[in-house]
């Protein structure tokens, strides 16, 4: 399975969230893998921080994530932002959900790791598959 | 993330496939023979090349998270959905 995720994925992972935790477990044993949009990198650094969690412990988390076998984070290259600015058009989602769900696909991802309801319409059509409990 | 300065380089194709890492780039991060790498071919041509780590970080993540005082995750979630939200009006 590849898996692809949101901002809200790295959010619950940081807060101790036992499902995120059997994802990545399932990666770390088996023949998963996470891909990480750099678009959410930012997003959740800048939650965090908001929340004042200290720089030192924001770099640790997303380096031990970084350093994490099968664990990749994703530029968003020229394929990934061509396909976002489609998506973000067709559908009248926002660019940085755009990029995240161009990502996914790019990618071939099975599943995108996401609770936002923009991604509801692209569920809808079959263009991607989420997951969110 | 290491703090290092930006490099770019050429390098050339040799004829069974190699390619050699320029010394300032084996030397600042302590790359030595055997070492082993992540090839990525991206879709728009790009070819990205990434050391693999034998350590196992998830453990390690695991155990810093479980250290970290308690966080709303769904409560900053949300607030973040409604910024990206405000971003798209």
């Amino acid at each position: 399975m590849h898996y692809c995720a949101d901002t809200w994925f790295l959010l619950i992972l940081f807060g101790k969230d036992s499902h995120a935790r059997e994802i990545l477990e399932g990666i770390k044993t088996g023949k998963d893998w996470l891909f990480i949009p750099y678009i959410t990198y930012a997003e959740t650094m800048k939650k965090l921080f908001q929340q004042g969690y200290s720089e030192n412990d924001i770099k640790s988390f997303f380096e031990l994530l970084e350093n994490t076998k099968k664990v990749r984070f994703i530029s968003a290259e020229k394929s990934i932002s061509q396909e976002a600015a489609k998506i973000s058009l067709s559908f009248d989602i926002p660019l940085i959900d755009a990029f995240i769900a161009a990502t996914a696909k790019v990618t071939n991802c099975n599943i995108l790791l996401a609770k936002d309801s923009d991604f509801d319409i692209l569920k809808k059509r079959n263009y991607i598959k989420t997951q969110s409990w | 993330m290491q703090g290092h300065e930006f490099i770019i380089d050429n390098v050339k194709l040799g004829r069974k496939g190699q390619i050699t890492i320029p010394k300032k780039i084996r030397d600042e991060d302590n790359l030595k023979k055997d070492d082993e790498f992540t090839v990525t071919h991206t879709p728009s041509g790009s070819i990205i090349l990434e050391r693999s780590t034998t350590k196992k970080p998830e453990d390690r993540l695991f155990e810093f998270i479980n250290s970290l005082p308690y966080f709303d995750a769904e409560k900053a979630w949300k607030e973040v959905e409604q910024e990206r939200r405000k971003e798209h009006r």
